[in-house]
């Protein structure tokens, strides 16, 4: 059980070799020491001794010294996947989710010093892990290369309820002007729409206009377009020309087309709504070559 | 730009990074993929309408996953009181055949209502030409589906297609135009005599009564299929020829002669012949390019009949 935390594989293997069943807070376990040769006049090729005691509230009593092998870091450099992606993480024991995300491997702070990370002189940065010799599962010592990345979208993505996708205007109850208007050429009525000024329409030219759209829309309001006072619908009464002649790119209009008009409705007209763009180019001239 | 610029998964990709703007790295499709959107909705945020799942890509700028709520337009409320429709020529065919498809129509809805739809977002449909007309031009409406995962979209909307008159931008193709030439080339340093003023201005009507071709009047099998036969023609027209101009102009091998078409005049088929003062004219190509043809061009023959 390579990849247990180092708790868990201690007691994974006391229950193997003897048909118990005891769980993490079941027993304590002493400070490892180093075993070499032998254990109590035994032979043995483990490295490790612990005490294992029975905690209090437990259904056990006494305790155990039991020999086992620590694993030695340094054998991970040889394994294929060792190797992990991090983010502004500045040490070792900051590193540990990582480790775990990426190769399973589930240290403890108990297990590892914790040591700053190094400049690798790559764009990656290196990490030395390095056993705590209190750790029950690990010796050793291992280099450990941490790319940038691995940013936990989890928690990374702090704001699940993102802003969006809008409509050309807040309510999306409303008809839009933007999109109700956008597909149309005016260039018909160049003479008229491309001098026309900018701030609110003066009586003649509204009615110049209402001429034009009831001429040019084939939607809906198309008959319904007029210049009329208290009117909330379809009304040119009170509309304020935005902006009126080249084209921009900055703009969110037809760049087929070399001037556009930037309408809004008096605020007591509600349809169409938003910004209305009305696309027109210089007439054509059929003599022109 | 365009009304909305950007394919609905590249929007998709904005939101995510424009409300979490300390990621660290940029979220795109080289390190974040989306999972298919979801109808969804979110206590208290009437707006939001979708979930997605975000995943990491393994092995670079993020790890694990994420859900993540955002509002998928609806095309029925985006195109409310719209009339969509597309006028696009379609050469006519009987109806029920198909005119266009809605994925054909795609690039011209997108220029002409500032869209960024894919075939991601919405379905494919047929249209087909119907017996509806408009102002002398077929239409066919269809209603245009988001597709379940697009991840811009929801709802649907008409799409009006309308036929339009042909296009001369797109029918012209060949703008550079060639062929007006003299007859045998614009160059003159080894040029054969051009024939085509030779004779013009005269009335044959009394030469070809004298001397009548097999067929006079009105055969045109002049010359080449019937040489020997118009040979005794040939000779006398020839002979004015030559009797005007001081040519020698000799009685005419299979080869001086390609065709021979009479047209009765006016004729919009030969608008260059004189229908004021004659009926017919009979109009003789010259076979250009071959090595015994007396000259190149064509002659004109007045006559009345």
């Amino acid at each position: 059980m390579l990849q247990y935390p180092s708790l868990d594989s201690l007691l994974y293997y006391v229950n193997l070799a003897n048909a118990t069943n005891y769980g993490l807070l079941d027993l304590l376990v002493s400070k490892p020491q180093v075993v070499s040769g032998s254990w109590h006049e035994q032979v043995t090729l483990k490295n490790t001794v612990v005490r294992l005691s029975a905690a209090p509230g437990s259904p056990y009593k006494g305790n155990k010294q039991v020999v086992y092998d620590r694993l030695n870091l340094a054998n991970l450099a040889g394994l294929k996947g060792f190797k992990v992606w991090a983010y502004q993480i500045p040490d070792v024991h900051g590193l540990i989710p990582a480790i775990a995300n990426y190769t399973g491997l589930h240290f403890s702070t108990d297990d590892l010093n914790n040591v700053p990370l190094v400049d690798n002189g790559d764009g990656n940065l290196k990490a030395v892990l390095t056993a705590h010799p209190d750790s029950i599962a690990w010796i050793g010592s291992v280099e450990l290369i941490v790319v940038p990345g691995g940013v936990p979208l989890d928690t990374a993505v702090s704001e699940p309820n993102l802003p969006g996708l809008n409509y050309p205007t807040a309510n999306d109850q409303d008809t839009f002007g933007a999109v109700y208007l956008y597909g149309y050429d005016f260039t018909t009525y160049f003479n008229d729409v491309a001098l026309m000024p900018t701030g609110v329409l003066s009586t003649g030219d509204a009615d110049k206009l209402v001429i034009a759209l009831k001429a040019t829309d084939i939607s809906s309001g198309a008959a319904l377009w007029t210049n009329t006072d208290g009117a909330t619908a379809w009304n040119l009464k009170g509309a304020t020309i935005v902006s009126n002649g080249l084209n921009s790119s900055s703009l969110p209009t037809n760049q087929a087309y070399k001037y556009v008009m930037a309408l809004t409705l008096d605020a007591g007209v509600i349809t169409p709504a938003g910004t209305m763009y009305l696309h027109y180019n210089d007439p054509f001239d059929p003599s022109a070559t | 730009m365009p009304l909305y610029l950007k394919p609905s998964q590249d929007e998709v990709y904005d939101l995510i990074n424009l409300a979490n703007p300390d990621l660290g790295f940029v979220a795109s499709p080289l390190n974040v993929k989306l999972s298919a959107p979801a109808a969804a909705t979110v206590s208290g945020q009437p707006n939001l309408n979708t979930k997605i799942t975000l995943g990491a890509v393994q092995g670079g700028d993020f790890m694990g996953r994420k859900e993540v709520f955002y509002r998928r337009r609806n095309l029925t409320s985006l195109f409310r009181a719209v009339t969509v429709q597309i006028d696009l020529y379609r050469a006519p065919v009987s109806a029920g055949a198909l005119a266009y498809t809605v994925y054909q129509l795609l690039p011209y809805l997108n220029a002409k209502y500032g869209m960024s739809l894919t075939q991601d977002d919405v379905n494919d449909g047929n249209i087909l030409y119907g017996s509806t007309l408009e102002g002398g031009f077929n239409t066919t409406t269809v209603t245009v589906t988001a597709k379940t995962t697009s991840p811009g979209y929801i709802g649907s909307f008409a799409l009006k297609w309308k036929s339009a008159p042909q296009d001369l931008a797109t029918m012209i193709g060949v703008s550079e135009l060639g062929g007006r030439l003299y007859p045998g080339g614009n160059d003159f340093t080894a040029h054969k005599t051009i024939v085509n003023l030779m004779g013009y201005g005269t009335d044959f009507t009394a030469i070809n009564q004298a001397t009548p071709w097999p067929g006079y009047p009105t055969s045109n099998s002049l010359p080449s299929s019937n040489q020997a036969g118009n040979q005794a023609w040939l000779n006398a027209f020839f002979a004015e020829i030559n009797r005007q101009y001081g040519t020698a102009f000799g009685g005419g091998p299979t080869a001086t002669c390609k065709t021979a078409t009479i047209y009765p005049l006016p004729n919009v088929l030969a608008p260059e012949a004189n229908s004021r003062y004659f009926n017919r004219v009979m109009v003789i190509e010259l076979n250009d390019g071959v090595a015994d043809s007396i000259g190149v061009g064509r002659f004109y023959i007045h006559f009345n009949v």
